[in-house]
């Protein structure tokens, strides 16, 4: 397999059921070997012992923990080749009540710290390899009470292509998935019917929601250098076409 | 806004989340109800002996309550210079009393020999010690001591009363024993903000009940904040209330949890009719007619609302939204101060019941909107352990609510005393509003 021994870092893997964890599956499944990051150290251990990787607790709005992350990772396994930022949680806040407080966490962990996680992934890609930041639909159709949390992941969609730009003479690839409507594995299927679901599929052209497998599947793809090698500084919508918008039924 | 992030806060529930309720809602919810703010923090297991023992309690004496800003009455219940309440948690007693220069909190000891100076709320235009006449300026100055001659060693400037630090807030007054304590304004963030349309400055006490409870303060605390329990503790409320889908935020010092009603819980296994939900709203008797039939083509939650708006409108002056008429809005300002949303009019205080680690006081207030002239709040009414919330019929039937909720708490009590295990755990997300009470907790025990 072409990803076989190569080292993933991937940050924002310390739930339970969230794009970071699918992605570090898909990735284990394929051969690489997964240091699997973020702030809460005991999902993280297990998903490691799972996946017969490593875990290495990170904050990513602190740029020494993202340096040690890369350090640990590069020292325990010899390498990296690929990283991907799925950190960031959600937070929304109509612009009408907005402060510098309010402000300013966001940017910490969406912002500085996405910008930093791309540097100290590059500067230990000295094989070449691929960087991946999380993006959302919500940085591509304009919702209310997401200027700040949307804003932060917008701006990181333009660094991406500045980062590609610069690094794209060491082999160094950067792209983003930008994840529209994805729903969690339902275990109960008594909520078929559920209202949110309802209120979306009209404007998804593929007609449901996602899973986290798309997602995953995405980011196999974009890691893969033998499957997506001349990609670089690509915005890939994984959102059943809800990004596109479209005339009214 | 979409549901995209779900996984992210892998917290929710099948239901449908509140921001995507409300966005249906005829008349909008405001700006502060469109607020998320999930927070991830480390607090999920605590020691037990934080709810059982004597030590612990001894701890949040010397490190928490001395060094807090804690509500201590509302200024309506002081309005005139004199007027004055003592505010006591555990072995501290604090005078807080109203002065020509404002709102003044002084300790509650004489500086002679140490008796208590007021027994009881009340108004006064000096402090004059019941033993030997010591006298203080209601400012904390010092007025006057009976054979002055004999204490030639006082020095006046320096004998005044020791002080607590006074701020004001939405017409609650809070004290801080701490002198080098941050501003109220710095502690509140964004509480202000947030009440800023809900002006509880412009709403007086309807009524103010308090209760004995026999259980530790932060264990009957704990069980008002979170909609979790609704499905064991008040399952009457299920088909019209959304208990699993409530969200919960963190700012600073406060948390918020929304509960929307006029939803159905995501437990149940059926889908109740609009009817069915109003009927849990309204706690409709089962041999008794609905309050309301729900006419063709209205939901319960527009119903709702509809039958409160105009009071609303009238006593607000603006077209007050679904959500503000319907939703359960609770927040929390550390350690023990819950303001709920007006048109809910709860406000909740806990405290230890004087120094016992196993006894606590718990508050309700209703503080509601009024035009034209201030009522004059309502004066506690105590009711003792033995007695049932129902004795306070002010409560209406919220009190047949509160029942449910004290025939859980002394087993939890028991409970915990009882316990093997070292640690209770809460859950990620629907108990986020208890886990970060204790992790500022945790930071208050851990100061030097």
């Amino acid at each position: 397999m072409s990803l076989e021994n190569k080292t993933a870092v991937i940050i924002g893997a310390s739930g339970t059921n969230n794009f970071g964890v699918a992605i570090a599956r898909k990735l284990a499944e394929n051969g690489c070997k997964v240091v699997v990051s973020g702030r809460r150290s005991e999902p993280l251990k297990n998903l490691a012992a799972e996946l017969k990787g490593l875990a290495v607790t990170c904050d990513i709005s602190d740029e020494a923990q993202i340096k040690s992350l890369f350090e640990t990772a590069h020292t325990e396994t010899g390498r990296v080749d690929i990283a991907i930022n799925s950190a960031g949680g959600l937070a929304a806040a109509p612009i009408s009540m907005l402060t510098k407080e309010l402000i300013q966490p966001t940017l910490d962990t969406s912002f500085t710290g996405a910008l930093l996680f791309m540097r100290y992934a590059a500067e230990h890609m000295d094989k070449g390899g691929s960087v991946m930041t999380i993006s959302s639909l919500t940085a591509r159709l304009p919702g209310p009470a997401l200027a700040v949390y949307a804003a932060a992941r917008s701006g990181i969609d333009f660094a991406i292509r500045v980062a590609a730009v610069e690094y794209g003479a060491q082999n160094i690839r950067f792209n983003s998935i930008a994840a529209g409507l994805i729903q969690t594995d339902m275990t109960d299927a008594m909520f078929q019917d559920d209202a949110t679901e309802k209120r979306f599929i009209p404007h998804i052209p593929l007609a449901r929601m996602g899973h986290p497998n798309d997602i995953a599947e995405t980011a196999l793809w974009l890691a893969d250098d033998e499957k997506s090698p001349f990609i670089t500084g690509q915005l890939i919508d994984v959102s059943g076409g809800q990004h596109m918008g479209r005339l009214p039924h | 806004m979409g549901s995209e992030e779900r996984l992210d806060i892998s917290a929710h529930s099948a239901g449908i989340s509140y921001q995507d309720l409300i966005a249906s809602d005829r008349v909008q919810a405001p700006d502060v109800l469109k607020m998320v703010s999930p927070i991830d923090l480390p607090t999920t297991k605590v020691p037990v002996s934080q709810f059982t023992t004597r030590e612990f309690h001894d701890l949040e004496m010397a490190k928490l309550w001395p060094k807090v800003w804690q509500m201590a009455c509302r200024e309506e219940e002081i309005p005139r210079e004199g007027d004055h309440i003592i505010y006591e948690i555990g072995k501290y007693s604090i005078i807080v009393i109203r002065t020509a220069e404002g709102i003044k909190a002084h300790h509650n000891s004489c500086l002679h020999r140490g008796r208590r100076l007021r027994d009881r709320d009340g108004r006064v235009f000096q402090f004059t010690c019941p033993f030997h006449g010591f006298t203080w300026n209601i400012d904390g100055s010092l007025k006057h001591i009976p054979s002055r001659w004999d204490f030639p060693d006082i020095v006046d400037e320096e004998f005044g009363l020791p002080s607590a630090k006074v701020g004001t807030w939405g017409g609650w007054v809070f004290i801080n024993m701490d002198e080098n304590a941050e501003p109220l304004q710095d502690f509140l963030g964004v509480l202000p903000d947030h009440f800023k349309i809900w002006q509880p400055e412009n709403c007086y006490i309807q009524a103010h009940v308090a209760k004995i409870m026999a259980t530790n303060w932060k264990v009957v605390q704990e069980a008002f904040m979170e909609a979790y329990h609704v499905i064991m503790t008040h399952p009457q409320m299920l088909p019209g209330i959304g208990d699993e889908n409530s969200q919960y935020d963190v700012w600073g010092n406060i948390s918020r949890a929304v509960t929307p009603n006029g939803t159905p819980s995501p437990h149940l296994s059926y889908n109740p009719d609009e009817q069915a939900m109003f009927d849990a709203m309204s706690d409709r008797r089962m041999d008794a007619p609905p309050i309301v039939e729900i006419p063709e083509g209205m939901t319960a939650r527009g119903t709702s609302a509809a039958g409160s708006r105009q009071t609303a409108n009238d006593l607000t002056g603006r077209e007050v939204s679904d959500a503000e008429l319907v939703d359960s809005i609770y927040y929390t300002v550390f350690p023990n101060f819950h303001p709920w949303s007006p048109f809910n009019r709860i406000q909740y205080r806990f405290r230890p019941y004087q120094d016992d680690h196993r006894k606590s006081v718990m508050e309700v207030y209703f503080l509601a909107p009024f035009k034209g002239e201030r009522p004059a709040p309502a004066k506690t009414h105590w009711l003792t352990e033995q007695q049932d919330w129902t004795d306070a019929e002010e409560l209406g039937m919220l009190a047949r609510v509160f029942n449910q909720d004290s025939m859980n708490l002394p087993n939890v009590q028991i409970g915990l005393e009882a316990a093997q295990n070292e640690e209770v755990i809460f859950s990620r997300y629907q108990e986020t509003k208890i886990r970060h009470f204790h992790h500022l907790l945790n930071e208050y025990i851990s100061r030097a």
